[in-house]
């Protein structure tokens, strides 16, 4: 067996609440860019979406005797990341009222993160990317919440249900009513 | 099915999780209404643009500012430790003082609030000795023997008695106890 995974999720921070250090660095090592993807494409915005994973580890750090094992580790963070995510677009929202109502999509500029895609078309791959990234910021919240954790994060229902502390129907009604949304949105860029 | 019913087995037929039944229900309602099964097929397009949607990566610097704000945050939280108030009994030292106050003031009124003159407080009040329902009437005649009477009015008279009483008493007890010692 690799020595990465010599310890799953939940031994590690177990570790960690015992006062060993490393087993919090390979927490942030295995979650870092999971949080940064699901947090990126619900603020989209780089910086903001890197202050708030880290702030998300800085929790998991100070907070670490919080968690209990009756949960998975992965659904605890991404609810720390979620509920800091959401807490941040209602602060950019509380700023922007006044010019909130003249502002379009066009109008915002988009901070792509600097990815390598492997297939040869690159600049098709990312205006692709730009439009999806687009198309889910017109999701109301709690749709955006659940598409990305499940169609980008691929998480389970169960555990989406757990993070964002809905009933697992509610979560596979919002699903299904978001890949509808996302596909009309979508609809005339193919 | 319905157009309702249809959007809300579609997620489920997309991930393979629709029972056999349902499913065929399902397929039956795609093959009367094409443009349904069009919305299906972009539904589907939609779900593997989301999952092929590159992994965002955190910049470089990343582990270095959370190393930075880790290390802060150990640093404070000991400061935070130590400018804590020193508890008495688990109260802050003014709460502790002002209950000690408020226990003074309950001693203090209970002792003020004692009958003076008694030093044992719970004793009935003389009052209620002398007009005791259990006195026998005045004007009526007695119905203890003389012989009884008397030796309650000398007992009552004179509460000593019990103490000479008992110093009479007790020579014989001592006889008693020499006696079974002896036995």
């Amino acid at each position: 067996m690799n020595d990465k995974y010599r310890y799953n999720d939940e031994e590690l921070i177990a570790r960690f609440q015992k006062g060993d250090e490393n087993a919090y660095t390979e927490l942030v090592n295995r979650y870092r860019d999971r949080l940064m993807t699901f947090v990126y494409r619900f603020v989209n915005d780089m910086e903001q979406a890197e202050d708030i994973v880290q702030d998300a580890l800085v929790k998991v750090f100070t907070h670490k005797h919080y968690y209990k094992e009756v949960a998975k580790f992965s659904t605890w963070v991404y609810t720390i990341a979620g509920n800091l995510a959401k807490t941040e677009l209602r602060k950019r929202k509380r700023r922007q009222t006044s010019s909130l109502s003249t502002l379009g999509l066009d109008d915002k500029d988009y901070e792509l993160p600097s990815v390598e895609l492997e297939t040869g078309d690159h600049v098709q791959g990312e205006y692709t990317e730009k439009k999806i990234q687009e198309a889910i910021q017109l999701l109301p919240l709690h749709f955006r919440t659940v598409i990305i954790l499940r169609d980008i994060q691929e998480l389970s229902y169960e555990e989406i249900s757990n993070i964002v502390s809905v009933p697992l129907g509610t979560v596979k009604s919002r699903i299904n009513r978001a890949r509808l949304q996302l596909q009309d949105a979508l609809k005339e860029y193919k | 099915m319905d157009r309702y019913q249809f959007e809300g087995y579609m997620s489920d037929y997309i991930e393979n999780s629709l029972s056999i039944a349902k499913r065929k229900e399902f397929e039956q309602f795609l093959a009367e209404h094409p443009e349904s099964k069009e919305q299906v097929q972009a539904v589907r397009s939609t779900i593997l643009q989301l999952k092929t949607l590159p992994t965002v990566k955190t910049s470089d610097e990343f582990m270095v500012k959370l190393q930075q704000r880790v290390a802060k945050q150990r640093n404070v939280i000991p400061i935070q430790q130590t400018n804590r108030k020193p508890l008495i009994f688990g109260f802050t030292p003014i709460a502790a003082g002002m209950m000690s106050l408020v226990i003074l003031a309950i001693v203090f009124v209970g002792y003020e609030l004692m009958p003076s003159g008694s030093s044992n407080p719970i004793a009935i009040p003389s009052q209620i000795t002398t007009n005791s329902v259990m006195s026998a009437p005045v004007n009526q005649p007695s119905a203890l023997p003389a012989t009884m009477e008397s030796t309650l009015a000398a007992a009552q008279d004179d509460s000593t008695n019990i103490d000479r009483d008992l110093q009479q008493i007790s020579p014989a007890l001592e006889e008693k106890i020499n006696y079974v010692k002896t036995q």
